[in-house]
C-alpha cells in the first residue's frame, strides 16, 4: 500500500483539563520523507501537537490519520497497532530528563528495541552502531544524572533512533544546547533524511528552521495555523512572524542572516536603517 | 522620562561586621548539607570505582551474593573475637580495594557505629544489664525506682554489660564496614541487576533505579531554588521564613515528582512500553569471580562453624 | 526510627521479612490492578519524594531538628498500598545505599514505617476526616492527628523490636548479643522522644502540606473543588477552630497517657491477662514451641518479655484510643459545618 500521507491532520482541538485551549481547529498533513518545522511562540501549543502526533495525547476534538488509520486511545490499546505505531514514530522530547529514565545510558539506549521485541543480537547491532555513530559509547555505564546537556540529548536521541522508526518528531530539539552540539545535530539530522526518514520537528528558532526543514508550519498565539508553506518563503515574510511573535522588531531575518538593531531608547520603533545590500527598509 | 530609579552607583561598600558564631549552622544549612553529601556519596563511590582494586574487579552478582551472605553471619556470630576478626578483614578489603583507610574508617565509623556506641554505654551498669560486677561507680543507701527502673543499691560495671556494649559495637561496626565496601565498590545500576540475578523483580529493581535517578533530578532542582533564592536573600535568614522554606520546597517536590510521573509514563509508553518490562544485561564471570566466592564461602563457613561449635 | 545492621537478630529480623514479602507482592498487584503500567513512573517518583522528605531538617522549639517520614502523608495523597511500596523503596534506597538502615533489618524497618505507619496513619485520616466535605480546617486536623498518632505506634513497634532482643538473644551468662537495652529501658525512652518531638515534626509537615494540596489541587484529596475566595472564607473563618482543635487535643493528650499509664503500672499483669483471655499454661507450652524452634537461644520466661509486651501493648491501645476517641470528638465539634 502506497500512502503518500504519513499524517492527516484535520480539525484539532486540544485542551488541558478542559480549561486552557493548548491546540484550535488544527489541520495540516505530512507526506513521506518530509522535513517539516512546526513554528511558533511559547505557548502556542507545539509541544501538545507533537504529544498528540505521538499518541501520547489525545484530542477532543478532530482526527489524526497515521498512513491511513486513524490513532485513537482505544485502538492503541490493541497491541499488534501499538507494536505498528511505536515502530514507526519516534520521539526525542524537549526535556532529555524526562525521556532517560533508565539507570544506565546502556539500559536507556536498549530500553525501547527491547520492549518492542527484537532479537538481542539485532538490539546489541544498533546500541553499538548508533552509539558510534553519536560517539557516547564511553557513556553506556554511566547513568543519565552524570551527563551533561549536550550528552543528554545524543543519548535522548540514540534511544529514539534504535528503534529505527520512519517518523521522528523533536520536540525543541536545540533548546539549551551548545553551538557545537547545535552543529552536530544539524548534521545528524541531514543523515536521517537521507535515509528517507520524515523529519518533525518543533521550534521558535529560525535559523536552526532553515537548516533542517523544506516546509514550515506556523501555529499562532490562537493555538491554531497562521500558515504553511516553504521554509525559505515564510522566514522571508516578517509581517507573519511579527504576528506569531517569532520575531520582535529588533531581531529578524533578510536573505537568510539573521539581523539585530541596536536602539538608542526604549518606547520607539519608528526608524530607518540601511543594510548592507542596500536596500531600504521599514518597520 | 520614567524608570528614574534605573541608574547606576556603584557606591562604596560597607565594612564588614562579622556577628554571632560561625559555628551554629540553621536547620536549612543542615538540609542543604544532607543533599550535597548526598552528591558528594555518590562522587566518592564512582572515583572508587574507576580505581579499579580488588572488590570492584569482582562480579557484582558474586559481589551481592558473598558480602549479603557475610552481613548474615555477623548477625549469627556469638564471639567478640569473630567479629573483631571480620572487622579487620573488611578493613584489608579495603585496603587491596584502594580505598583510603582514613577516609573509609571515617565513613564507617561517623554516624552508625558512633551512635551505637553512645546509645549503648549505658548498658555497661547493672541498672540495664545485670550481672557480675566487676567495678562499683556509686553506693546508695537502699534500692530505689525510676519509673519502670529499678537502681540497684550499688551501681557497677558488669562484666556481662561490657561484654555486651563490645559485642554490640562491634557487630554494627562489622556490618556497617560490609555494605559500605559493596557500595563504595559497585556501581548501583550494577547492584539493582545484580539483585535480578537472586529472584528479586524486575519490577523492584527497575523502579529502585528510576527513583534513584530522580531523586538526583529533584535535589538538584533544589539546590538550584536555593541558590536563586540565596543571590536575592538580603539579611539572616529568620526561623519563620526557614521554616516556610522547608514546607515551601517538599511542596514543590511534591509537585515535581507527581508531574514528573506522569511525564516519564508518556516517554516510556513513546517507546513501546505495554505492561512487561524487559532489560537485557552482559555479565560475565572471570576466574577472580570463581576464586573470590571459593575463598568468602569457606571463611564464612568457617567463621560460623566457630560460632555454633 | 530506622534500626541499623547488628541491632535485631535473626529470629527477629526474618519473621519480619515473612511479613514483608507477601505484603510487597500484594502491593504491587493491587496497584498494578489501579495504575496498570502507570504504576512504575509513579511509584518511583514517590519514592524519590519520600526519600526526599527524610532529608529534610524540621525545627522543634528548644532547638534541635529532625525529619519526619512523610508516610502518612503520601498515604493520603496516594493510598496506604502505594505509601507502603514507595516508603519500602525510599527504605531500601538508604539501606543499600548508605549502608545506613539495615540490609538484615530491611524487613522490620518496612514493617515499623511503611506498613504499619502508612496504614495507620492514612485509616485514621479516613475516620477523621469521614464526610467533611468542603470542610478543609477539618482535614488538616485529622491528617495531623493521623501523622502524630501513626508515627507514635510505628515508634512503639520499632522500640518492641529492639527491647525484645536481650530476653530472646542471650548468651549462658545473660550477656546480650544484641540490643542490650529490655522492654523496660527501649519502650519509655523511644516513646518520649516520639510523644515529644518526631511527632510534632511528624504532624507539622504532614499538616501543612495537606494544607497546600487542599488549596491548590482539591481533586488529590478528593475534595469537591472550592473557588480561591470561598476557600480563603473557609480557612480563615475556621483557622481559629484548627487551633483550638489541635490545643484541646495537645492538653488531653497527657490524659490519656496517664490513664494508660496507671493501668499499666496498678494493675497486675496478671490480671491484664485475664483480662485478655491468657492462659498460663498456654503461654508456657508456646515458650516451649518457640525454645525448640530456635534452639542455642534462652527462652522468653512467663514473667519476662511477653508479660512485659503484653502490658505496654495494653497501654498503648489504651492511649491510642483514648487520644482517637478525643480527636474524634474535637473534629466532630469542633469543626462543625459544611
Amino acid at each position: 500500500m502506497d500512502i503518500e500521507n504519513i499524517f492527516e491532520i484535520r480539525n484539532l482541538h486540544y485542551s488541558f483539563s478542559g480549561k486552557y485551549t493548548a491546540l484550535s481547529d488544527v489541520s495540516f498533513d505530512i507526506r513521506r520523507g518530509e522535513r517539516v518545522v512546526i513554528l511558533g511562540a511559547n505557548g502556542s501549543g507545539k509541544s501538545s501537537l507533537l504529544n498528540i502526533l505521538d499518541g501520547l495525547t489525545f484530542p477532543q476534538k478532530g482526527e489524526v490519520r497515521f498512513m491511513g488509520h486513524t490513532v485513537s486511545e482505544d485502538i492503541l490499546k490493541d497491541e499488534g497497532f501499538n507494536r505498528f505505531f511505536r515502530n514507526r514514530v519516534g520521539f526525542v522530547f524537549q526535556n532529555s530528563d524526562i525521556q532517560l529514565f533508565c539507570s544506565t545510558v546502556w539500559d536507556e539506549i536498549t530500553f525501547g528495541p527491547l520492549h518492542l521485541d527484537l532479537h538481542p543480537d539485532e538490539v546489541k547491532t544498533r546500541v553499538l552502531e548508533i552509539s558510534e555513530l553519536l560517539g557516547i559509547v564511553k557513556l553506556w555505564d554511566r547513568a543519565p544524572y552524570q551527563l551533561s546537556g549536550g550528552e543528554k540529548k545524543k543519548v535522548a536521541i540514540a534511544s529514539t533512533i534504535a528503534v529505527n522508526p520512519d517518523v521522528l518528531l523533536f520536540d525543541e530539539p536545540t533548546n539549551g544546547l551548545d553551538p557545537r552540539s547545535q552543529a552536530e545535530l544539524v548534521d545528524f539530522l541531514e543523515i536521517l533524511h537521507k535515509r528517507g526518514k520524515t523529519i518533525i520537528t518543533s521550534t521558535h528558532d529560525l535559523n536552526i528552521a532553515r537548516m533542517i526543514s523544506d516546509r514550515a508550519i506556523v501555529l499562532n498565539e490562537c493555538h491554531g495555523v497562521e500558515t504553511e508553506g516553504p521554509t525559505p518563503a515564510i522566514l522571508e515574510d516578517t509581517k507573519i512572524l511579527l504576528k506569531v511573535n517569532l520575531i520582535h522588531e529588533h531581531i529578524h531575518c533578510h536573505d537568510g542572516e539573521m539581523h539585530r538593531h541596536p536602539h538608542g531608547h526604549l518606547g520607539d520603533h519608528a526608524h530607518e536603517h540601511k543594510h548592507g545590500r542596500g536596500h531600504r527598509h521599514e518597520h | 522620562m520614567k524608570l528614574q530609579w534605573l541608574k547606576t552607583d556603584y557606591g562604596c561598600p560597607p565594612s564588614p561586621q562579622l556577628k554571632g558564631s560561625p559555628g551554629k549552622k540553621s536547620y536549612i544549612e543542615k538540609t542543604l548539607k544532607g543533599i550535597t553529601s548526598f552528591f558528594m556519596n555518590g562522587l566518592f563511590s564512582e572515583e572508587i570505582i574507576s580505581r579499579g582494586g580488588l572488590l570492584q574487579s569482582i562480579d557484582p552478582r558474586v559481589k551481592v551474593l558473598t558480602l549479603g551472605l557475610l552481613v548474615v553471619a555477623v548477625s549469627l556470630y556469638k564471639h567478640l573475637s569473630v567479629l573483631l576478626i571480620v572487622y579487620f578483614a573488611t578493613v584489608v578489603l579495603a585496603y587491596f580495594s584502594r580505598i583510603g583507610l582514613r577516609f573509609f574508617l571515617l565513613r564507617v565509623w561517623l554516624f552508625i557505629p558512633l551512635f551505637s556506641g553512645i546509645i549503648a554505654l549505658p548498658a555497661l551498669l547493672n541498672v540495664f544489664v545485670p550481672g557480675e560486677p566487676i567495678f562499683d561507680l556509686v553506693t546508695f543507701k537502699n534500692e530505689t525506682a525510676l519509673g519502670p527502673l529499678r537502681i540497684p543499691g550499688t551501681i557497677s560495671i558488669t562484666r556481662q554489660g561490657a561484654q555486651s556494649v563490645s559485642l554490640f559495637i562491634m557487630r554494627v561496626a562489622a556490618s556497617v564496614s560490609i555494605v559500605v565496601l559493596l557500595t563504595l565498590t559497585t556501581r548501583w545500576s550494577h547492584l539493582l541487576k545484580a539483585l535480578r540475578v537472586y529472584r528479586v523483580p524486575q519490577f523492584f529493581t527497575f523502579i529502585l533505579g528510576m527513583s534513584y535517578r530522580y531523586i538526583h533530578l529533584l535535589l538538584r532542582q533544589i539546590e538550584d531554588t536555593h541558590l536563586a533564592r540565596k543571590s536575592r536573600t538580603i539579611g539572616r535568614e529568620k526561623g519563620v521564613s526557614g521554616r516556610t522554606w522547608t514546607v515551601s520546597q517538599i511542596k514543590f517536590v511534591l509537585n515535581r515528582s507527581m508531574s514528573t510521573g506522569e511525564k516519564v509514563y508518556l516517554a516510556m509508553v513513546s517507546r513501546g512500553f505495554t505492561y512487561e518490562l524487559k532489560t537485557m544485561d552482559n555479565f560475565t564471570l572471570k576466574p577472580v569471580d570463581y576464586i573470590w566466592t571459593a575463598g568468602s564461602l569457606t571463611a564464612i563457613a568457617i567463621t560460623l562453624g566457630v560460632t555454633w561449635i | 526510627m530506622h534500626i541499623p545492621d547488628g541491632y535485631l537478630s535473626p529470629q527477629t529480623y526474618l519473621p519480619f521479612y515473612g511479613i514483608m514479602l507477601p505484603l510487597w507482592y500484594l502491593g504491587s498487584r493491587i496497584l498494578r490492578k489501579a495504575l496498570n503500567a502507570k504504576q512504575i513512573p509513579l511509584l518511583a517518583l514517590s519514592a524519590a519524594f519520600s526519600f526526599i522528605i527524610m532529608m529534610f531538617n524540621i525545627p522543634v522549639p528548644g532547638g534541635s531538628s529532625g525529619h519526619a517520614t512523610g508516610s502518612v502523608l503520601i498515604a493520603i495523597i496516594l493510598g496506604p498500598w502505594a505509601a507502603l511500596m514507595a516508603v519500602s523503596m525510599a527504605l531500601i534506597i538508604q539501606a543499600l545505599l548508605f549502608g545506613d538502615g539495615g540490609i538484615t533489618a530491611i524487613g522490620a524497618n518496612c514493617f515499623n514505617v511503611a506498613f504499619v505507619m502508612s496504614f495507620s496513619g492514612y485509616y485514621i485520616y479516613r475516620l477523621l476526616s469521614f464526610n467533611s466535605g468542603t470542610n478543609i480546617p477539618r482535614r488538616i486536623f485529622a491528617a495531623c492527628v493521623a501523622a502524630y498518632v501513626s508515627i507514635n505506634l510505628a515508634a512503639f513497634f520499632t522500640a518492641v523490636e529492639f527491647g525484645i532482643q536481650p530476653y530472646i538473644a542471650h548468651k549462658a551468662d545473660g550477656t546480650p548479643l544484641y540490643g542490650p537495652y529490655s522492654l523496660d529501658v527501649a519502650v519509655p525512652i523511644m516513646a518520649f522522644e516520639h510523644l515529644a518531638v518526631f511527632g510534632f515534626i511528624e504532624a507539622l509537615v504532614t499538616g501543612l502540606v495537606v494544607a497546600y494540596i487542599a488549596r491548590s489541587d482539591p481533586s488529590m484529596l478528593n475534595i469537591p473543588a472550592l473557588s480561591k475566595s470561598a476557600y480563603q472564607r473557609s480557612v480563615s473563618s475556621a483557622r481559629r477552630r484548627l487551633w483550638i482543635g489541635l490545643g484541646i487535643l495537645i492538653l488531653l493528650t497527657p490524659l490519656g497517657l496517664i490513664a494508660s499509664g496507671t493501668a499499666w503500672g496498678e494493675w497486675g499483669l496478671e490480671e491484664i491477662m485475664q483480662m485478655l483471655g491468657f492462659e498460663p499454661e498456654g503461654m508456657k507450652n508456646m515458650s516451649n514451641l518457640w525454645q525448640s524452634a530456635l534452639p542455642g537461644y534462652a527462652l522468653p520466661g512467663l514473667n519476662g518479655p511477653i508479660a512485659s509486651v503484653v502490658g505496654y501493648l495494653f497501654s498503648a491501645v489504651v492511649g491510642t484510643g483514648v487520644v482517637l476517641l478525643t480527636a474524634f470528638i474535637i473534629s466532630r465539634f469542633v469543626f462543625r459545618g459544611r
